[in-house]
C-alpha cells in the first residue's frame, strides 16, 4: 500500500492519532469494550469474538492500525462484517478463516490485490471481525468505519447515504458456498438481497465489499477504532483500579451524564423484526427520565426535555461496574447512568440526518444540534 | 409420605423429619470434611428424636455443596476427554479456552473437534463423521481417560449428533462415563460445553458420594430411597445425580428459599437467608426460586444453566462493626464469633452484639454490651436495613411492594418494616429452612427450545408436553404435575416467526 502524507485531517475526532499503531491482545480487549459502548445499546461485550481474536493473535503478528488519512486515493480496501442474527453466533462461534474468505473471493472477482481491511460497523462483534480478517490476511486495518456506531440496516451506512455503490459484495457461508452480489440498486436493496441469503446459510454469513482510499477518506467515519479503544481503556482501567468508570471516561472523552437513577419500568414490543420500547428511570435527584429504543437507544427525555437523540451516541451504563447495558439487558431495579457521547460530525449533516435522524426512526421532530455545542 | 431432608452447608449439616406438611423433628450438627460423617450424625440425631415415625421414612433428600466445592477447591476432579461436533464452524474458540490455568491443567484431556452439529433451523452444519469420531474416541481410550464430555452446535435443538457420538464412545470404551451437553442445555455453546466438562470431571466423585450416602442410610437402619436436591428447587434420584452432579451446584440457597416458601405458605415473595457472613436474597415465583438468565461463574469457569438468581450481600450475624469512623463489615468474624464476639467475652464488636444490646436476641452475656452507644447501635441497624432494602430492590422485576420471608440464624437483623416490602414474615424452624426445603422438594422437567413456523400457543404446548415427559421420566407422579414457569422470547432478525420457549413443570415424587 502507498502511504502518503495526510493531505488534510478531515473530520478527525479530537485526540485521534494520525500515526499507525499496532493492535495486540490488550488493545483488542479494550476495543471489545469500546465497541459495546459504540453499539449504543445494540449489543453487549463481544466476548466470544474477543476470545477468538485473542487466540488468533497468539500465533499471528499484531495487526497494524492505520489512519485512513494516510491512504492513497487509489488504494484498494476491502470492508467486512457479519450479516445475520446475533443468536446463532452463540453456537456457531466466529471463525477468522470464514470471515476472511469473501475478501479472497472478491479479490479474485475484481482481479485486484487489496491493500487494507476496514470494518463497516464499529459496534459490538462487527468491530472485532475486521481485526480478525486483518490478522488472517496479514493486511493493515484502517482506523475508520462506515457507521460510526451501530445502526440496524445497511442503508444507514455513510457510504449508502453518500450514494456510493455498495456492490460488488462477496458473501461466504461457513461451508464452501460463495456468492457475488454484482450490482445493487441501492443500500436498501443490498439489505433486502443479503437477508435471505444469510437465512439460507444458517443466519450467519461473512461479507466483503471493495472501496477506494478516496471513497473512504471522503465518506467513512475516521478514527473510530482509536476512539473505541480509548473509550474501552478508560472504562476497563477504571474498573481494574476500582475508580468510577464514568468519571474516568468523561474526563478523557467529550460527553456528559444525562441522568443517574434506577430503572423502574421497561416496555418492549417487536415490530417489523425490530425490538422497540421505552425504559423509565427514577432520577436520583427526583424526577423521571425516559429512554426510547429501537434495537439501539434513540431518544432521551429528562423531565420532559429531550436532551439526546439519534444519531447521538446514547449509552446506558450500570452504575456499579460501569458496564454498558444493551437494550435486551435492561431490567427493573438496575442503577444506571445515561450518557450522551457526541456523534461523529459527518452523521449530523442534512444528508445523513435524513437517513439516521429522529424522523428516520419514526419520531416527529428534527435533530437538535444545540446539544453538540461545547458547554463552557 | 414421611421424609428426611438434610442440607449440608459450609458450617452445619441440618436435618428435619417431615410428615406431609408437619415438621416432626429437627437437628443440627457440624459439617465434616468428608461430608458423609456429618450426614450419618444428622441421621442418628433425627432417628433418636423422631422415634417410631422416623423408622417409616420413605425418602431421604440431601442437598450438598460438595460438588461445587470440589470445583472451587480443585479437589477430587477427574481428567476429561472432549468431543465437540461443530466443524466446519466454531473451530477458532476451542474447549477450555477461557478456563483458569490450574483447573485446565487438572481437567483437560484429549480434545477433538469433529464434523457435525446443527443450524438454528435444524439442518445439519455437516454430516456426522463416524470414522473421525471413532478415531477420536480411540485416542481418548489410549490416553487412559474414562470420562467424556460431548458437545454439539445447537444440540438443545437437535441432539442426534451428540447421541451418535456417545454410541461410538460407548462402543470403544464400554465403561466410559459420558456427559452430553444437551442434558444441561441452554443456548450458548461455550458455556454449555463448560458445564458439560465440569460435570464429566465430577462423575467419579458423584458416584462415590452417593454411594457413601446410601451406605449411611442403610447403616442407620432405614430402607428409604435417596434423592439429591438440584439448583431449581426440585429433586432428582441419586442415580440421575450421579450422572449430572452439576445440577446440585446451587442447592444451598435454593433449599432455603423453598423451605421459606413452605414454612410461610407464601409462593410469591422475596426471601432473605441471613447467615454468619452473608445474606442470600432471592425471589420466589410460584413457590420456586426465580432463575438467573445470565452467565454464572463457577470456580472461574463461565457457565450457563439452571441456577437460581441469588444476590449475596456482606451482612450476617458475625459482620464486624467498627467505630471511628463507623463502618459495617464487609468482613465477618465467621465461626470465630463465639470466641471473638463481645457478648461471648471476646474483644470484637459484631452485629450480633448490637442485636443483643438492643434486645433483639438473647445470646451470651448481655451485661458485656450494656454500655453500647445507642447511636452506634442505631447506625448499625439502619445500615443493615439499607443493605437489605437495596439487595431486595435489585432483584425485583417490577415496581410495588412484595412480602419478604426472613430465615437463617442471623434473621434477627431483618427489621419488621422495610422500604419496598409489604410485610416481613418470620417463620418457625427458620434456622433449618434449608433442610425443610430439601425435605419437601418436588420432581421437575424443563425444556428450552427454539420453535419456528408454529403459533405461540402451539410452541408452548409442545414445550410443556416435552417438559412433562421429562418430569415423569425423573419420577414425578403425572397427576400432580403443574407448570412452574413459562418464558417466551421472540427472536429478532430470524425468519419463520421464531420464538424461544422455556417451560418448567414440577410435581410430587411418585
Amino acid at each position: 500500500m502507498d502511504l502518503v502524507a495526510p493531505h488534510q485531517p478531515i473530520d478527525v475526532f479530537p485526540g485521534a492519532v494520525l500515526m499507525p499503531s499496532t493492535l495486540a491482545e490488550e488493545a483488542c480487549r479494550y476495543l471489545g469494550m469500546g465497541a459495546a459502548v459504540l453499539s449504543a445499546g445494540g449489543g453487549s461485550y463481544p466476548y466470544l469474538e474477543y476470545l477468538g481474536l485473542r487466540e488468533l493473535l497468539s500465533d499471528h503478528s499484531p495487526v497494524n492500525l492505520v489512519p485512513a488519512e494516510t491512504l492513497a486515493d487509489d488504494a484498494r480496501v476491502s470492508l467486512v462484517c457479519m450479516v445475520g442474527a446475533p443468536l446463532p453466533m452463540f453456537e456457531r462461534i466466529v471463525d477468522p478463516v470464514h470471515f476472511a474468505r469473501p475478501v479472497e473471493v472478491l479479490a479474485r472477482h475484481l482481479r485486484v490485490e487489496f491493500d487494507a481491511i476496514m470494518g463497516y460497523e464499529i459496534g459490538s462483534m462487527n468491530a472485532l471481525i475486521p481485526v480478525m480478517v486483518a490478522a488472517e490476511t496479514g493486511l493493515p486495518l484502517i482506523d475508520a468505519d462506515t457507521m460510526g456506531r451501530s445502526f440496524p440496516e445497511v442503508q444507514m451506512s455513510g457510504f449508502a447515504i453518500a450514494g456510493l455503490d455498495m456492490a460488488p459484495i462477496a458473501v461466504s457461508d461457513i461451508r464452501g458456498n460463495d456468492l457475488i452480489l454484482a450490482r445493487a440498486e441501492s443500500g436498501a436493496w443490498a439489505e433486502e438481497l443479503l437477508r435471505p441469503i444469510a437465512t439460507a446459510c444458517g443466519s450467519i454469513v461473512a461479507i466483503a465489499g471493495a472501496h477506494t482510499g478516496r471513497e473512504i477518506k471522503e465518506h467513512a467515519y475516521l478514527g473510530t477504532y482509536s476512539r473505541a479503544i480509548r473509550i474501552g481503556r478508560a472504562i476497563m482501567d477504571a474498573q481494574a483500579q476500582h475508580r468510577d468508570p464514568m468519571a474516568v471516561l468523561l474526563a478523557a472523552e467529550p460527553g456528559r451524564v444525562l441522568a443517574t437513577g434506577k430503572v423502574v419500568d421497561v416496555e418492549r414490543r417487536t415490530e417489523a423484526g425490530f425490538v422497540r420500547g421505552r425504559a423509565k428511570i427514577d432520577l436520583a435527584g427526583g424526577g423521571i427520565a425516559l429512554i426510547h429504543f429501537q434495537n439501539e437507544y434513540s431518544v432521551v427525555e429528562v423531565g420532559g426535555q429531550r436532551c439526546a437523540m439519534v444519531p447521538d451516541l446514547i449509552v446506558i451504563f450500570d452504575s456499579d461496574r460501569g458496564e454498558p447495558l444493551g437494550t435486551e439487558a435492561l431490567r427493573y431495579g438496575q442503577h444506571v447512568n445515561v450518557v450522551r457521547l457526541p456523534p461523529v460530525p459527518r452523521l449530523v449533516t442534512p444528508e445523513a440526518l435524513a437517513v439516521v435522524g429522529p424522523r428516520a426512526f419514526g419520531f416527529d421532530f428534527d435533530y437538535d444540534h444545540s446539544n453538540n455545542e461545547v458547554s463552557p | 409420605m414421611k421424609r428426611i431432608g438434610i442440607d449440608v452447608g459450609g458450617t452445619n449439616t441440618d436435618a428435619v423429619l417431615v410428615d406431609g406438611t408437619r415438621i416432626l423433628a429437627a437437628a443440627k450438627t457440624p459439617t465434616t470434611e468428608d461430608v458423609t460423617s456429618g450426614v450419618r450424625e444428622a441421621l442418628r440425631l433425627i432417628l433418636a428424636s423422631g422415634g417410631d415415625a422416623a423408622r417409616a421414612v420413605e425418602a431421604v433428600i440431601i442437598g450438598t455443596t460438595h460438588f461445587v466445592n470440589a470445583v472451587i477447591e480443585r479437589k477430587h476432579l477427574e481428567r476429561v476427554g472432549v468431543l465437540r461436533l461443530c466443524l466446519p464452524a466454531s473451530a477458532s474458540v476451542r474447549p477450555f479456552i477461557d478456563w483458569p490455568a490450574d483447573l485446565r491443567e487438572l481437567v483437560r484431556g484429549e480434545v477433538a473437534l469433529l464434523p457435525g452439529g446443527h443450524e438454528i433451523d435444524g439442518r445439519e452444519i455437516a454430516a456426522f463423521d463416524e470414522v473421525a469420531t471413532r478415531a477420536a474416541a480411540l485416542r481418548i481410550a489410549d490416553a487412559g481417560i474414562g470420562s467424556v464430555a460431548i458437545s454439539g452446535v445447537f444440540s438443545p435443538l437437535r441432539a442426534e449428533h451428540e447421541e451418535r457420538a456417545a454410541a461410538i464412545v460407548r462402543d470403544v470404551l464400554p465403561d466410559a462415563r459420558i456427559t452430553l451437553s444437551r442434558d444441561l442445555g441452554r443456548i450458548g455453546l461455550l458455556e454449555r460445553e463448560n458445564v458439560t466438562i465440569l460435570n464429566a470431571s465430577l462423575r467419579v466423585l458423584a458416584r462415590r458420594t452417593t454411594q457413601a450416602f446410601r451406605t449411611a442410610i442403610a447403616e442407620s437402619g432405614l430402607t428409604a430411597q435417596l434423592y439429591l436436591t438440584q439448583n431449581d428447587g426440585t429433586v432428582m434420584s441419586a442415580d440421575i445425580a450421579e450422572e449430572l452432579p452439576v445440577l446440585c451446584f446451587a442447592s444451598g440457597p435454593t433449599n432455603s428459599m423453598r423451605g421459606a416458601a413452605f414454612l410461610s405458605g407464601l409462593s410469591d415473595a422475596a426471601v432473605v437467608d441471613v447467615g454468619g457472613t452473608t445474606s442470600d436474597i432471592g425471589i420466589l415465583k410460584h413457590g420456586f426460586p426465580r432463575e438467573a438468565n445470565s452467565v454464572v461463574e463457577v470456580g472461574g469457569v463461565r457457565t450457563l444453566f439452571r441456577m437460581p438468581d441469588v444476590t449475596s450481600i456482606a451482612l450476617g450475624g458475625g459482620t464486624r462493626v467498627r467505630t471511628n469512623p463507623f463502618r459495617l463489615g464487609p468482613d465477618s468474624l465467621g465461626f470465630r464469633l463465639i470466641e471473638r464476639g463481645r457478648v461471648f467475652g471476646g474483644p470484637d464488636l459484631s452485629t450480633t452484639d448490637v442485636a443483643v444490646a438492643r434486645g433483639l436476641i438473647a445470646l451470651g452475656d448481655p451485661q458485656r454490651v450494656a454500655d453500647l452507644d445507642k447511636e452506634l447501635a442505631s447506625s448499625v441497624l439502619d445500615e443493615a436495613k439499607r443493605l437489605l432494602e437495596e439487595g431486595i430492590d435489585r432483584l425485583k422485576t417490577q415496581a410495588g411492594d412484595i412480602p419478604l420471608i426472613a430465615v437463617g440464624g442471623g434473621s434477627f437483623l431483618v427489621p419488621k418494616m422495610m422500604k419496598g416490602v409489604s410485610e416481613v414474615v418470620f417463620v418457625p424452624h427458620h434456622d433449618v429452612a434449608n433442610a425443610v426445603g430439601a425435605a419437601i422438594a418436588q420432581i421437575s422437567g424443563e425444556v428450552d427450545q427454539v420453535f419456528s413456523n408454529v403459533s405461540r400457543e402451539e410452541a408452548i404446548d409442545r414445550a410443556t408436553s416435552l417438559a412433562r415427559t421429562r418430569a415423569e421420566k425423573g419420577g414425578a407422579a403425572p397427576a400432580t404435575l403443574a407448570i412452574v414457569d413459562v418464558e417466551e422470547l421472540p427472536l429478532s432478525y430470524m425468519p419463520g416467526n421464531c420464538r424461544r420457549v422455556r417451560v418448567r413443570v414440577a410435581g410430587e415424587l411418585a
